[in-house]
């Protein structure tokens, strides 16, 4: 198993009194309350702990992309990647994702993309990511062809990065008469592409299409929502389209908090994770489902998973007895973990190991402590530890 | 009076009409909520008139047909129902979005178009007043801006929704948003164009209306000079709700008037 340390880049903590003055979040949390001085503090710490994950062999470290939110202050992860890309010198750079549809003109990501994995000699993981609902209030890109720009944005960059140029992409929402990007990647064909999400399963279903057979990485929610996920893409692989899909498919998320007792990494995890789940998900509902997002079965459902990790005022208890995140000594974080790969059986843990308000100084504590501790035990799992896919009776398909 | 129901076949689209009483042509395009009950305006309209109440299609549960894109795939759609269904001298009542339509409409042909009343309509921007963003509004409120009269907001609320309903609200707001998510509830060209409309028209509104405000009564008479203004007090952006008597006849009086 491959263990990639993830990051939100979260702004440092607003005042309780300013997040309970303002209804959201998301979108309209006035920036006024940004101070570029914490700011420029606040990046160069978590790119401090990135490169940290490099020197302490982690397989990769991860970021992503959000708008307008003090959740995470990385409108371009291709900033932050970049950044990185120089001062790592072994690990995978994964930008998870970059919301390609979300642009008006998606080749300049894929350009990007391209350029981070020439720099890096082919260390980039290209993920595709819709945005979350709110990201359509903020770009006014619609939220009901959501689905299909994602699609064609796609299908946009992997001609650029695949097909010899220039060519003429005609597609409903992307029209380019030139399509000739320099440079190409330098992963041949294309980096590895990975698909995070919240559980959908038209993501899921258009993932494991024998064409791609991506990633699909589970991020953020209860476990059995991640069971009831991962087992959708085998068996959607196994019943619609015919073959077995493997761990290499499948990916697991999960923030993770390690100290020498269970009860001390309660104590430590509670208040950065508590602030995580009950504050930084505040927006209104229309704003985190948005019209036409997802058909509704799928928004169904996705209301259904977040809502228990939304609805009400969430404990560190409650979290990590629901497993949305991973907390205790590192023999229960392992226990747990294998725990997880034995049922799930994925190949890429992503780990986030700082998260909410954490400090710097906690988080680094907590990158070495689960470097040293926890990481060579889940880097030794493998196939042999996962117990098997058994296809359900009445099955998807 | 329970309106007769028929689905029509126009252009690969499946369209709910509803129609009831006789008299001249009355077609009622709906707003963003779309028809979710047959209201007493209905009721009180069709006593006087041939009243139509149409789910534009992708409304109403309807399937979404591959050509709609945009308001002007709506607009065009309408003409080809009006040649289908031989329709002519039609009084069109536009509330909201529906408003907006019947313009997009009326620039293209007014040829079987007899007059037109914009109920609380959008289509055009104020800059600086905007339409309030009801996709992302909790239903609380919406409800304050839909209404003035505190009772009726809370009766409103009070309401528990049945599955069918919520399930109906849901398909709704997805069709609209698809219209009209961005730019929200109007077309940055359509001021250019509304000169065509050479028809008589006349726009109502409610005074209190916390959805579209007032203030585009009067935005929508430079375009369209000819048009007369009514602004009902007392009522938000449903008059025909809080005011229905005045609504009422202010709408046949206008129709006969013109007919």
């Amino acid at each position: 198993m491959k263990v990639t340390m993830f990051h939100l880049m979260p702004y440092p903590r607003l005042s309780d009194e300013v997040i309970a003055a303002h209804d959201s979040y998301w979108v309209t949390m006035p920036n006024t309350y940004y101070d570029p001085k914490v700011g420029h503090v606040a990046y160069n710490q978590y790119l401090d702990q990135l490169e940290l994950c490099d020197e302490l062999g982690f397989d990769g470290v991860a970021v992503n992309e959000h708008h307008q939110t003090p959740y995470g202050m990385m409108p371009s992860p291709i900033v932050t990647a970049s950044a990185l890309a120089r001062r790592t010198r072994n690990c995978k750079i994964a930008i998870l994702g970059s919301a390609f549809c979300l642009r008006e003109h998606p080749l300049t990501l894929a350009e990007e993309h391209a350029m981070i994995d020439n720099i890096t000699g082919g260390r980039l993981i290209t993920g595709f990511v819709r945005g979350v609902g709110a990201e359509y209030t903020v770009f006014g890109v619609n939220p009901v062809l959501s689905q299909e720009r994602h699609y064609e944005a796609h299908d946009l960059v992997m001609q650029a990065w695949t097909r010899p140029g220039p060519f003429a992409f005609e597609g409903k929402h992307y029209h380019v008469e030139y399509v000739n990007v320099w440079p190409r990647p330098y992963q041949q064909p294309h980096p590895p592409i990975w698909c995070p999400s919240q559980g959908s399963n038209e993501t899921i279903e258009w993932a494991a299409h024998p064409d791609r057979k991506y990633l699909y990485l589970q991020n953020f929610n209860p476990f059995s929502a991640a069971l009831k996920y991962l087992n959708y893409y085998r068996e959607i692989a196994q019943g619609r389209y015919g073959y077995a899909a493997t761990s290499a498919q499948l990916g697991f998320g999960a923030p993770v908090y390690v100290a020498d007792t269970d009860e001390q990494a309660m104590n430590e995890a509670r208040e950065p994770i508590e602030f995580l789940f009950n504050k930084g998900f505040k927006m209104p509902g229309g704003m985190f489902f948005p019209p036409g997002y997802s058909s509704p079965s799928s928004l169904r459902q996705m209301a259904a998973a977040k809502s228990s990790i939304m609805a009400a005022r969430k404990t560190v208890e409650q979290l990590a007895e629901q497993r949305v995140i991973i907390v205790g000594s590192p023999d229960t974080v392992i226990r747990q973990l294998r725990d997880c790969h034995r049922q799930l059986g994925f190949s890429n843990y992503v780990a986030m190991l700082q998260f909410g308000s954490m400090s710097h100084e906690m988080a680094v504590r907590n990158i070495r402590r689960f470097a040293k501790d926890v990481m060579p035990a889940l880097q030794a799992l493998g196939d042999k530890d996962y117990q098997g896919f058994e296809m359900p009776k009445v099955a998807a398909h | 009076m329970k309106p007769n129901e028929e689905l029509l076949q126009v252009r690969g689209g499946t369209l709910l009409m509803r129609r009831a009483g006789s008299g001249p042509t009355v077609l009622f395009l709906h707003g963003a909520n779309g028809i979710l009950a047959w209201l007493p305006f209905f009721d009180r309209l069709s006593d006087r008139f041939d009243l139509r109440v149409p789910d534009h299609p992708s409304f109403g549960g309807s399937p979404t047909p591959p050509w709609l894109d945009d308001m002007a795939d709506l607009a065009y759609f309408y003409l080809d129902l009006f040649d289908e269904l031989k329709l002519d001298d039609i009084h069109i009542v536009g509330h909201s979005m529906g408003g907006w339509l019947a313009q997009e409409i009326a620039i293209r042909s007014q040829a079987r178009i007899k007059s037109i009343t914009l109920i609380a309509s959008v289509g055009i921007r104020i800059k600086g007043d905007p339409v309030a963003n009801l996709f992302v509004m909790t239903p609380e409120q919406i409800m304050h801006a839909v209404y003035a009269d505190p009772k009726l907001i809370a009766a409103e609320l009070a309401r528990t929704l049945t599955p069918d309903e919520i399930t109906l609200i849901t398909a709704n707001r997805t069709a609209s948003a698809r219209l009209a998510w961005s730019p929200r509830f109007f077309n940055p060209k359509l001021s250019k164009w509304l000169h065509r409309i050479t028809v008589p028209v006349q726009i109502i509104w409610g005074a209190q209306d916390g959805v579209v405000s007032a203030a585009y009564a009067q935005e929508f008479r430079k375009f369209i000079p000819h048009a007369s203004v009514t602004v009902f007090p007392d009522a938000g952006h449903a008059p025909f709700a809080e005011r229905l008597d005045d609504t009422v006849k202010t709408v046949a009086d206008f129709v006969m008037r013109n007919n």
